[in-house]
């Protein structure tokens, strides 16, 4: 029982994307929902390689043992996306502010490779600059179907569950990230009860997303059950 | 600084959450106030449609009242005063052709007096206020099939003893509708009229062996401008909060109305 709990929480980052691109794969979707498919795609496929990296590094030849890159990927490419697919929505493609905030990451990414840090090792700031953007994003969604009169989008839609997702993940992140390095320096076994709950919190975000995409299913796509009465 | 790290990240975990939870939190109250403010709303215009339907079929009811009265008191009158003065005309002093003209004209006159006579009731059925609706319907039906080829029945359900006024005249003025349409419309030849009472629901049934309507049909002809009186049962049984449908086979077309009462 505690080798599949501790199977869970080593693979916390790759079965709950799997299970929500699952639910993806057997049921079509009422929204357009391709950039989150294509996040949770990328996400899942990064996820999975620096998952197996870090858990068999003795099988992986030399050159490719380091798994950073693949964090520094996925903390450029999951706001890129989340942002992308956030601004197309109606409600959100009005603020002009969360499109220079989306230049500034860019901005910010490119110069802080090119500079300040190196996409082979692992970088605390992209991991707070993902945060930070994905907090102003998903808190400007929330805010704005508050401010708004009517509900903006139906309660179904996939985009709370979505935003939820990110908004909970990212808020439990933020300080894990912030402090990781020293708190590893100074007290190693918080450190790893840190990274616990940053794999709690990974699974909550993708089966909050996986139950956002079954709630926004219209059929199944492989098979169809017939009902009697 | 070992404590103080460790504390800052969890304060800092924790607080961040809780203003994430704060925010859900927050969006699904709103939520839940805009709905119950929506179906507040939808109630609202709902209750004014019913208000505006109401006020519309009373006043027809009054044109109706004051049409029948008008018939009856003024038209008739005037008739059964000519025929009077018709009446008092010697015939003795009249000639051959004369006289059929005179009993052409009598005639005609006693037709006309007849006709105003079942108009006037017609349009304001004394029969529904003093003896029932179910008797009332036996009563329009007779008199309007009565002398055609059409054969009619009428199974109606001796335990509904009348609704209020208001809901069992527009259920009349609903029936008086379709049965108009389809002696006009449907070339019957056989009508059946049922009614029975489900604790608090009547049931009535119009059959015929006619060309009928269908659901569709209704749907369609009742949304149209020219389908006043489609329209006009499609209001009065929204506004008894009722239910009409229309079955239709080669042989048999049916009608079904419920309403509560």
């Amino acid at each position: 029982m505690y080798s599949f709990y501790k199977l869970l929480l080593n693979w916390s980052e790759v079965w709950p994307l799997a299970v929500a691109l699952t639910i993806y794969i057997f049921f079509k979707q009422r929204e357009n929902i391709t950039i989150i498919v294509l996040l949770l795609g990328i996400s899942l496929l990064l996820h999975m390689l620096a998952t197996y990296i870090s858990l068999y590094t003795y099988r992986v030849p030399e050159p490719y043992k380091n798994n950073n890159i693949l964090y520094n990927l996925v903390a450029i490419i999951k706001p890129l996306l989340a942002g992308l697919y956030l601004l197309k929505l109606k409600q959100l493609n009005q603020y002009k502010y969360l499109k220079i905030i989306f230049i500034l990451f860019i901005l910010f990414t490119i110069c802080n490779f090119l500079f300040v840090e190196s996409i082979f090792n692992f970088s605390s700031h992209m991991v707070l600059a993902e945060s930070i953007f994905l907090l102003i994003f998903t808190l400007t969604f929330f805010l704005d179907a508050m401010i708004d009169d009517e509900i903006p989008l139906p309660l179904n839609h996939p985009a709370y569950f979505f935003c939820t997702a990110i908004g909970l993940l990212e808020c439990i992140n933020f300080f894990i990230y912030l402090f990781l390095f020293p708190v590893f320096n100074t007290n190693h076994e918080f450190a790893l009860l840190m990274m616990n709950l940053s794999g709690y919190a990974f699974i909550i975000y993708g089966l909050i997303i996986a139950t956002g995409l079954y709630i926004n299913r219209e059929k199944p796509r492989f098979f169809q059950f017939s009902r009697s009465i | 600084m070992n404590n103080n790290l460790t504390l800052l990240v969890i304060m800092g975990i924790v607080v961040m959450l809780g203003l994430m939870l704060s925010v859900l939190l927050a969006v699904m109250f709103n939520f839940r106030k805009k709905n119950q403010h929506r179906r507040a709303m939808e109630l609202l215009k709902e209750q004014q449609q019913s208000q505006l339907i109401e006020a519309a079929i009373l006043s027809e009811e009054t044109e109706r009242h004051r049409i029948s009265e008008t018939l009856h008191d003024e038209v008739g009158a005037i008739l059964s005063s000519a025929k009077l003065h018709l009446l008092g005309i010697k015939q003795t002093t009249l000639d051959e052709k004369d006289k059929k003209l005179h009993e052409k004209g009598a005639g005609l006159l006693n037709d006309v007096i007849k006709r105003v006579r079942g108009i006037s009731h017609s349009l304001h059925s004394n029969i529904l206020k003093e003896f029932g609706f179910n008797e009332a319907i036996r009563h329009f039906l007779q008199q309007v099939t009565g002398g055609t080829m059409i054969s009619t029945d009428t199974r109606l359900d001796e335990k509904y003893k009348g609704s209020t006024p208001e809901k069992d005249m527009s259920l009349y003025r609903i029936i008086q509708e379709l049965i108009n349409n389809t002696l006009k419309y449907a070339g019957a030849t056989k009508m059946e009229i049922n009614s029975t009472l489900k604790e608090n629901e009547l049931m009535v049934t119009l059959v015929h062996n006619g060309n009928g309507l269908s659901q569709e049909d209704f749907d369609i002809f009742s949304f149209r401008k020219e389908g006043l009186g489609l329209k006009n049962i499609r209001n009065r049984v929204l506004l008894l909060k009722g239910k009409i449908s229309f079955d239709k086979t080669p042989e048999v077309s049916t009608i079904h109305i419920s309403l509560p009462v």
